[in-house]
């Protein structure tokens, strides 16, 4: 078939042709052993009673097909009214992808059609279902639906994109849905990804088929807004001969889907009031000093909260609606001092300042003091607790004893890992519980959170640096493989777990060269994207004074961005940057969190959302269409680590003049023990995310006497001339420079 | 205003009715009329109430039910209410039905909900506010934190079966514990009363969905049940049709995990479960066995080729449905018998066959049959020490793509006849395959099996995770470690707990695939606990728990929608081929039995698998054409492979399963072959339970279990009859007792059983 209205991409076409709906609907051909393949043909650009937009009008021009069409749809009045739409289809040359962008104008508000389905959906026609669907078809499929679910039930509202891969025809077809774009989604119509899935779906009516895209299983509201509405979508597709897993079906959609980031230059910018992270890590650790940030009782003259003061109202409801009561003031929080003094140790050392030195020895004592208590939940042996906040506390404490070369503390850990936490690793046979019984290391209550084994793989490679013993390498082995092999939606909890995995794998490897750890490193990366926000909210008003693209949802189903996870994420991954040369959609993910993750803090946002005047304690979440309130579940003390992390990720130990210009630390991590630092190497991406050449200098800080190499990669390092004024660099639109800075 | 509409508005001023149990109580509300119902449970010696906003009985426009009067029986655990609502037909007049709701509590406190109606002509219902009907309890407004702390804390466990990410159509029920109010509610949906499922209507499980629905505009309510995601129709038929579900709701003051829920669902269901079969078809075992026997050995179900012979998959190589998927990938022509189609669909028959040969009384009826297939088999693959060469890993020379469960299932069929027929040599290269193909393929995967590999490189093809067939790892390497000693056998026993754990520690919605395979498990565990000492509590409860995630996938209701199956074919008791293939299929059914009723020769039985097992035992044979006296097919001892359910109806048949037709020996062995009751008796189960158990067979020793699925006391009398045992000791093990008594005496037995109870016997042959 050859058309007009056909747009060719590698491999692949849409091509617009008459429907015996009326109109033109489009079809999509992939190029296969046989010659062009079609897969789908005759779709609407949107479905639903209401829509099933088939447009009258098209034209080709500069390889952008330009459309038009009215349709007619039933106002909130009753009334019937005009829907005229209009919008462009193009091939994407850069990432490959087709693109649809669609403008709706009506007058007036629409009232949705949700008889025997709801609408408005965006899918691909597969055609009829193939025979044996259940006894055939079903094996040989590979499929990725999103948003992420935990459960097996409770989704989440983070990656608007799909793959599917077609054993029959060979082919694979991926669909990423604009979410920033479709900003009429709310509560008065299908509140996004509370009903929104992207996905594989069978059909039975009129006969049985199947179909791909953006659908609902449910509703909140029946009214589509008046004005201009924008529905906005990319599809890509292309021969397939070999079945994929879903680890590999994930990896190519990530990466394909990568290459969709905007640049941040045209999307996100520092929010007013964002200076620098230096400041930001400055004054956040003067108000962590706060009293607001702190407590005392009989057992301790001095204990850190969880949260400013200890407000949280989500969790005051949340205890209310059990009838009981919280006074979070009252209660030590040895999270939050583990939490921090890690990152805080470093940052101390590297950038010498004396708010920085008090806070840690403060928190220090806080720990001391704690551990050498009754209250020390590793020498107590009965109780219930969960998994990844009992075993990330103890690696949290394990990283800053470490440093400090903290003996005791280090034997009290020692004993709890081996007498507890690799039982619990057998016993479970690595896959780790959602929480479980000290005593009898058993599941306890619902649900798992396997990628434990990504925090487990992290803390058991450390010991295996630390102590040499081989049996630790074989632990951490043993719970990455697992994380490759469990079902692929089973993975996704609490975000930074997979992070910390992904760092594990990345270390297992260079241990001991197995492909298979490099594979799980890839999988892994994939999965901790699958749980970033690839879209911004601007679906209500209350939203758009922040951007959330490039956050990372809490943990799946919490539906929300959380400054915590952000960081811890973005670090982890950073640090296997080195070894690992990030695409350019994945750098502009750095810079998107670079600008954005200012806006988790008070002071980038109105004075109506405060809630202290510590304004540099980041909020725990941002609202978002599916869970609404900003910071209504504190300010995180216990995540205010994650602001040091942020400071030595992106300024504390260098930047560039210039703040547009990305300097991105990929050598955190590796210190295990203080002295350590003293000898590292260093190496930063310098990143230029604009559209148009630039030129800065980058300042190193706090490294000492040391020799600089600068190139194009880390095999193309030359020597930069030395300078105090910083090294001088020039960059292309988009181009990346490898900075390495060896001790002398 | 008419006086139709009138009376469809019911009366208005309707006081509440309470029915009451021990722990819960239901209240039914008349809102202006209007029939809606609260829930209530108690806790010490509080009525609380789950959520004060009432629920619909059915949820959807087309079900506002309106009482007209309502009448309450004397023991007040009993109200029928009676109305009429109007509806709009298919030819858009505007008509009343008739409708007559009955709520009533049965003894162990469910609350069953059926409403009638009566439509003297079909009906449109236009779904305008989601899609109906919905089966709803509602929740109220969302927990507060939901999903950053409620969600973490409550227990949700959805009955039907699940494969990445396709539903099955199982088990109809579900699990809820809400956090807040600690309480606990269950749901089941009585599918063979609701027959209006269909095309016409909502699918069953292609249109519904089960579990908890978020709904509202700003203010966000949840409700608990059976919702659509999709409609097949909107047209409800003229005359009689039922809605019916239960709910059970109680105190539960402790978090509970799933493996508890699941227990919680299936213990509460069990008296629902009816222990005895809908019908009977007048035929034995044996004689389906011997029917089978003559039929595989006509042309039917053989290829003849210059290359060999061997058992064809299906009679005649058809198999429509397989057909149309080869006319779908453009190979219309394949000749599925051309080649032998996989070796275990070769060695399941021989194994039933010697096992028949060997053990029961059929030898002079199967020898003939098995000579032909063992031949057949020895002779492909060059010789009687070779019959395994050609599936060993160090022979393979392409890397193409194998099922892992039906490697796995090849290895120990193998192994399994190798100790059967004393070949050491067979057991031998059956072990290295374990060595050199299964074992690296586990460790490459984590023990997380892939469902399809490469068989070379042992790389997961395709999707998902086949939990499942480390059941039949597990089986395996038990039976090895049986055959072993010392450090050899610690190694197998590692492995099969290895095994056994990582299937425990699957997702809860992920262990299900292959049906047979989590019998295969519960059977290892058995094993397992002879020979693991210090694991005993641990394997208990995995056994316990795999023995519930098994009865998720037997189908729990008839079915009674408009499916073409043989009038005489019942699916109740049966279990489904496999998640999530959505029929019912032979040689799954008679694994399955196999491999519970295994288990239980050391474990003590689980009463509601005991029920399903008796009622299997008849239906099974509904899928032998003989059973059901359908004269269409030449070959009508061989079964079919699928039983049509609803949502797989349309579909083309799979065929005639020649490989299935071996089991229907296992079959005679599980219910027949060793014993005979002194009169017919439907409820009552005779189980031998050791047939798997190679060292147990070899010395002569036949374990049996008999169990009462009645609701009354039975004397159940009967006499063995065990060829080639020349005396006999037994051994009785009572069930309520637990006693082990030693009877000395002749072949004849008789015991009073109770409702649910059963009875062990150990059979010793020997030389007089």
């Amino acid at each position: 078939v050859s058309s007009e209205f056909e747009l060719r991409g590698s491999g692949q076409r849409l091509i617009f042709e008459a429907s015996p709906h009326g109109g033109y609907g489009y079809a999509l051909e992939f190029l296969g052993a046989n010659g062009w393949q079609r897969v789908s043909s005759d779709n609407p650009l949107v479905r639903g009673l209401s829509f099933n937009l088939r447009p009258n009008n098209i034209k080709l021009t500069q390889d952008v097909l330009e459309f038009s069409g009215e349709t007619s749809v039933l106002g909130t009045t009753g009334s019937s009214l005009a829907l005229p739409y209009a919008g462009r289809v193009w091939l994407d040359t850069v990432s490959g992808w087709f693109q649809v962008e669609v403008r709706v104008h009506p007058d007036q508000d629409v009232s949705l059609q949700m008889n025997g389905g709801f609408e408005p959906e965006i899918t691909v026609d597969l055609g009829a279902l193939p025979p044996y669907d259940r006894g055939d078809h079903v094996w040989f499929k590979t499929s990725i639906d999103n948003p992420t679910k935990w459960n097996d039930e409770a989704r989440g509202n983070d990656f608007p994109a799909l793959y599917y891969f077609d054993s029959y025809q060979r082919f694979e077809l991926m669909m990423f849905f604009d979410m920033t774009a479709m900003n009429w989604m709310g509560r008065q119509n299908i509140a996004r990804f509370l009903n929104y899935q992207c996905g594989f779906r069978r059909r039975y009516k009129p006969t049985p088929f199947h179909e791909l895209g953006l659908h609902a299983n449910g509703f909140s509201g029946t009214t589509f807004p008046a004005g201009e509405q924008v529905f906005a979508y990319s599809i890509k597709l292309r021969a397939q001969p070999d079945a994929p897993t879903e680890a590999q079906a994930l990896c190519e959609l990530t990466s394909e889907c990568l290459k969709l980031v905007p640049s941040s230059a045209d999307f996100s910018s520092f929010p007013e009031g964002s200076s620098s992270w230096q400041d930001f890590a400055h004054a956040c650790a003067e108000e962590l000093m706060d009293a607001q940030c702190w407590g005392s009782n009989e057992t301790y003259s001095d204990y850190i909260l969880n949260y400013v003061n200890g407000y949280s109202p989500a969790w005051a409801e949340a205890f209310e609606g059990k009838n009981l009561s919280i006074d979070f003031k009252s209660q030590p929080c040895l999270d939050s001092a583990a939490f921090i003094a890690f990152p805080l140790t470093i940052l101390n050392v590297v950038r010498h300042e004396p708010g920085y030195a008090a806070l840690l020895e403060r928190l220090r004592g806080f720990i001391g003091a704690i551990l050498n208590s009754s209250d020390n939940p590793y020498t107590s042996h009965t109780g219930i607790t969960g998994t990844w906040q009992h075993l990330y506390i103890l690696e949290q404490l394990w990283m800053t004893a470490h440093l400090h070369q903290d003996g005791a503390t280090l034997e009290m850990i020692g004993q709890e890992v081996e007498n507890r936490i690799i039982p619990l690793a057998h016993q479970t046979a690595h896959l780790f519980p959602l929480s479980f019984d000290k005593a009898s290391l058993r599941k306890h209550g619902n649900g798992d959170a396997y990628a434990v084994g990504g925090l487990y793989a992290s803390f058991m490679f450390n010991l295996f640096r630390s102590t040499g013993k081989p049996e630790y390498l074989e632990e951490a082995k043993l719970s990455l493989i697992a994380l490759l092999h469990l079902p692929v939606n089973s993975l996704s909890q609490e975000v930074f777990l997979l992070g910390m995995g992904l760092q594990a794998a990345n270390l297992v490897y260079l241990e001991t060269h197995e492909l298979v750890f490099k594979e799980i490193y890839d999988y892994l990366l994939a999965q901790n994207l699958r749980m970033m926000y690839w879209y911004t909210d601007r679906t209500q008003a209350e939203y758009r004074d922040y951007n959330i693209y490039g956050m990372f949802q809490a943990c799946t189903p919490i539906i929300y961005p959380a400054f915590f996870e952000n960081i811890e994420c973005l670090a982890r991954i950073a640090s296997t940057l080195e070894t690992n040369a990030p695409s350019l959609g994945l750098l502009r993910v750095f810079d998107h969190a670079r600008k954005n993750n200012f806006f988790m803090f008070p002071a980038c946002l109105p004075a109506n959302r405060h809630t202290s005047n510590l304004l540099h304690i980041p909020f725990e979440n941002l609202g978002v269409l599916e869970d609404e309130k900003t910071g209504w579940i504190g300010q995180e003390i216990y995540g205010c680590g994650q602001v040091f992390q942020a400071h030595l990720m992106w300024e504390a130990l260098a930047h560039a003049e210039d703040r547009a210009v990305m300097v991105l630390n990929v050598s955190n991590y590796k210190a295990l023990e203080l002295s350590d630092l003293e000898r590292q190497q260093f190496t930063f991406i310098v990143f230029n995310p604009e559209s148009e050449a630039r030129r800065t200098r980058i300042r190193l800080v706090g490294l000492g006497a040391s020799k600089v190499t600068i190139g194009s990669s880390l095999e193309t390092l030359e020597l930069a001339p030395p300078s105090d004024d910083g090294i001088e660099v020039a960059l292309g639109a988009g181009e990346v420079l490898y900075l390495r800075v060896t001790p002398d | 205003m008419s006086l139709d509409v009138e009376r469809s508005k019911g009366i208005p001023n309707l006081e509440p009715v309470f029915l009451e149990s021990e722990f819960s109580r239901v209240e039914i509300l008349f809102d202006a009329g209007r029939v809606q119902y609260r829930l209530w449970f108690l806790r010490d010696t509080v009525w609380i109430c789950f959520d004060p906003s009432p629920s619909e009985i059915v949820t959807g426009s087309f079900f506002e039910l309106r009482a007209n009067g309502l009448a309450i029986n004397e023991a007040r655990d009993r109200v029928v209410i009676r109305g009429q609502t109007a509806y709009q037909s298919v030819t858009d007049s505007k008509l009343f039905y008739e409708w007559r709701l009955e709520v009533g509590l049965n003894t162990l406190g469910w609350i069953d909900f059926k409403l009638e109606l009566q439509l003297p002509m079909a009906g449109r219902f236009n779904q305008h506010n989601g899609l109906e009907p919905a089966l709803l309890f509602g929740l109220g407004s969302m927990p507060p934190y939901d999903r950053g702390h409620s969600f973490w804390a409550r227990t949700l466990v959805l009955g039907y079966t699940r494969f990445d990410h396709t539903p099955n159509n199982d088990f109809p029920a579900l699990y809820y514990r809400d956090p807040l109010r600690r309480a606990r509610v269950l749901m089941f949906f009585d599918m063979a009363a609701m027959d209006w499922m269909g095309v016409d209507t909502m699918s069953r499980f292609r249109d519904y969905r089960m579990g908890l629905l978020e709904s509202g505009g700003l203010e966000r309510e949840q409700s608990l049940g059976l919702y659509g995601i999709s409609r097949s129709g909107q047209t409800w038929s003229a005359g009689s049709s039922t809605i019916a579900y239960a709910i059970h709701l109680k105190d539960e003051p402790r978090q509970t995990n799933d493996r508890e829920a699941l227990e919680d669902l299936i213990a509460s269901l069990g008296d629902r479960v009816k222990g005895t079969p809908d019908l009977e078809y007048g035929v034995t075992w044996a004689e389906l066995a011997q029917g089978a026997a003559r039929d595989l050995q006509d042309a039917a179900c053989w290829s003849v080729t210059p290359q060999g012979q061997w058992l064809r998959p299906y009679v005649n190589d058809n198999s429509p449905v397989w057909a149309a998927v080869g006319a779908w990938e453009g190979k219309p022509n394949e000749n599925l018998g051309g080649t032998p189609y996989m070796l275990w669909f070769q060695e399941t028959v021989l194994a039933a066959l010697e096992f028949g040969l060997r053990f029961t009384g059929l030898r002079e009826q199967i020898q003939l049959t098995r000579d032909r297939v063992y031949a057949s088999t020895l002779a492909y693959y060059g010789g009687v020490q070779d019959v395994f060469q050609g599936y060993m890993s160090s022979n393979m020379t392409d890397d193409a793509v194998r099922g892992t469960w039906q490697y796995v299932h090849s290895i120990s069929t193998y192994w399994w006849a190798g100790r059967v027929l004393k070949l050491e040599d067979a057991m031998q290269k059956a072990e290295l395959e374990v060595r050199r193909g299964l074992l690296p393929l586990l460790e490459r995967h984590a023990f997380m099996p892939p469902i399809t590999h490469s068989r070379l490189s042992l790389e997961k093809v395709g999707a998902a995770v086949g939990f499942s067939v480390l059941g039949l790892c597990a089986d395996l390497f038990t039976r090895l470690a049986a055959h072993a000693s010392g450090q050899d056998q610690k190694f197998w026993l590692e492995l099969a707990l290895r095994s056994i754990r990582t299937l425990a520690r699957a997702p809860e919605y992920a262990v299900h695939q292959e049906s047979n395979h989590l019998a295969s498990a519960v059977f290892a565990i058995s094993k397992l606990l002879e020979l693991v000492e210090e694991a005993r509590l641990e394997l208990e409860g995995h056994a316990a728990y795999l023995t519930h995630q098994a009865l998720r996938q037997f189908y729990w209701f008839e079915e009674t929608t408009q499916v073409d199956n043989h009038p005489l074919v019942r699916i109740r008791g049966l279990s489904t081929c496999c998640t999530p293939m959505s029929y019912s299929a032979f040689w799954e059914n008679i694994s399955q039995a196999l491999g519970f009723a295994s288990a239980y020769a050391r474990l003590a039985p689980n009463i509601t698998m005991l029920r399903f097992l008796n009622v299997l035992r008849e239906h099974a044979k509904a899928s032998i054409p003989a059973a059901v006296k359908d004269s269409s097919f030449a070959h009508a001892f061989i079964p079919l492979e699928d039983l049509q359910l609803l949502e797989v109806s349309r579909d083309p048949s799979a065929g005639q399963e020649v490989y299935g037709a071996g089991h229907v020996f296992w079959a005679y062995a599980l219910f027949e072959a060793f014993c005979r009751l002194e009169s017919a008796n439907a409820a009552v189960l005779l189980l031998c339970t050791n047939l798997l158990d190679t060292p147990e067979l070899l010395e002569e020793r036949r374990t049996f279990l008999i169990f009462n699925a009645d609701n009354k006391a039975q004397v159940v009398g009967g006499q063995f009859e065990i060829p080639g045992f020349t005396s006999q000791r037994w051994k009785v093990y009572d069930s309520s007792q637990k006693t082990e008594i030693d009877l000395k005496g002749d072949q004849q037995f008789e015991f009073e059983l109770r409702p649910d109870g059963w009875i062990k016997l150990e059979v010793r042959g020997g030389k007089a």
